[in-house]
């Protein structure tokens, strides 16, 4: 075995993989149980043993790749790559548990529901036409969009390469950089023009009422939506836009600090991704209570009429 | 709120008109109000799209409703648009009448509860009237 040849700007990679695998627990766990029965109960705690192991193996996996990374020349790549881990940890382990600790997550659609779902009640509000992002809020991210590209386009008058870059080759190397983060950074514009749609396409995801039409459910639906909308448009809108676009013009504007702004930019893109995984467990969590309201309010207006 | 059942021998598209068209006789829908899109109302009851949008298009038919650019489904009458002679109107809604009076001594309801119930659908529908 050689000496170790880990960087410290290497250290990033190799800890980011620890986060991914980590990450399923934490969100999982973290969520309440709602569940009461001792059947349910002994369901989450076997979920929950296993996404431990899993993650335990996971742990075991990235150990043994940073075992080897750092003593061998560019092997950190390797570890780096074990934070694929998080799927299966997450859609195979943290889903169910989170399922399970949810009793109303199935029952989220109109057609999930026995009995009493025989009679369905609906709203005549078009929630197309009630949008919760006002046109100040529109503004502010075309604004946040067209400010990071301005700042990447911006460097476009300066000379090529920077003073401090004294490589014969340094001045192709940086412009071909600029380029390719200008082209890269004008996808968020891109995505702004199809957010309208998706947040409409949000609003009209069913919201289907008890028997009696309560408006207690009607008002959960409408915070819910509210809530929904307003972080799709946030974290799509204004954040990832500024995370990408601001990394490159760091970037570009910076040469010389080339490696750090990858990790910046890792470490930006990762959070705005965190934070939006976390905002969709949050929501479904919310509509898994939603249906469970919905479920009480129908049993009530049957009980009442038999 | 529109509310149909599936456990009805009625066809939900049948139910569907019948309560859009008891919302605008009752005043719950007048000129100019939105209905949901096709999809919402469609998604929220849990039934097939088709139907729907071939509801919004019999009231459509009927001079009721109105797809207007920008905006949707849009209740643009609260009066049918006739579609034959008067005679035949009136012809149709006696016999509607006449069926639900016969099914009503069918189920042995006695003649003043029937009154009492039509007193009840004319005060909810024509409490507004002059």
């Amino acid at each position: 075995m050689s000496e170790p040849h880990v960087t410290y700007d290497g250290f990033p990679i190799l800890f980011f993989p620890v986060l991914m695998i980590v990450l399923p627990m934490v969100l999982a766990a973290g969520l309440p149980n709602r569940v009461t029965e001792t059947a349910g109960q002994a369901e989450v705690r076997r979920w929950m043993a296993r996404l431990g192991i899993g993650t335990a193996v996971a742990l075991v996996v990235w150990g043994v790749t940073t075992y080897f990374s750092v003593r061998t020349p560019g092997y950190p790549w390797a570890t780096f790559f074990s934070w694929p881990l998080f799927f299966p940890l997450w859609f195979g382990l943290a889903m169910p548990l989170i399922r399970a600790k949810n009793p109303g997550w199935g029952l989220a659609k109109p057609d999930a529901l026995g009995g009493s779902g025989a009679v369905r009640t609906a709203s005549l509000v078009n929630r197309e036409r009630e949008s919760p992002v006002t046109r100040a809020m529109w503004a502010m991210a075309i604004v946040a969009n067209i400010a990071g590209i301005a700042a990447i386009a911006a460097r476009g008058l300066m000379p090529f390469p920077m003073e401090s870059s004294a490589a014969s080759d340094a001045a192709a190397a940086q412009r071909l950089q600029w380029q390719l983060f200008l082209g890269l950074s004008c996808l968020g514009p891109i995505g702004l023009l199809w957010l309208p749609q998706m947040l409409r396409a949000m609003r009209t995801e069913p919201e289907p009422m008890d028997a009696a039409g309560s408006r207690e459910l009607a008002d959960l639906y409408a915070a819910q939506r509210r809530r929904r909308v307003l972080g799709m448009f946030w974290i799509n809108g204004v954040a990832g836009p500024l995370a990408i676009a601001g990394t490159f013009a760091l970037a570009v504007w910076f040469p010389d600090l080339g490696g750090w702004w990858g990790v910046v930019g890792g470490v930006g893109g990762s959070a705005v991704g965190i934070a939006g995984a976390i905002f969709g467990v949050r929501m479904s969590a919310e509509r898994a209570r939603i249906a469970e309201v919905r479920a009480r309010l129908d049993n009530a207006t049957s009980s009442a009429t038999t | 709120m529109l509310t149909i059942s599936l456990a009805s021998s009625v066809p939900i598209h049948d139910q569907l008109v019948a309560g859009l068209r008891g919302l605008i006789a009752a005043g719950s829908l007048g000129e100019g109000d939105d209905l949901p899109p096709v999809r919402q109302l469609a998604a929220d009851l849990g039934i097939n799209l088709n139907t729907v949008a071939r509801a919004y298009r019999e009231l459509t038919d009927a001079g009721l409703l109105a797809s207007v650019r920008g905006r949707g489904t849009v209740v643009i009458a609260t009066v049918e648009r006739p579609s034959g002679p008067k005679s035949d109107e009136r012809k149709r809604i006696e016999t509607g009448i006449a069926a639900a009076f016969s099914d009503a001594k069918i189920a042995g309801m006695s003649r003043e509860a029937v009154e009492a119930m039509v007193e009840r659908q004319i005060n909810r529908l024509w409490r507004t009237a002059p």
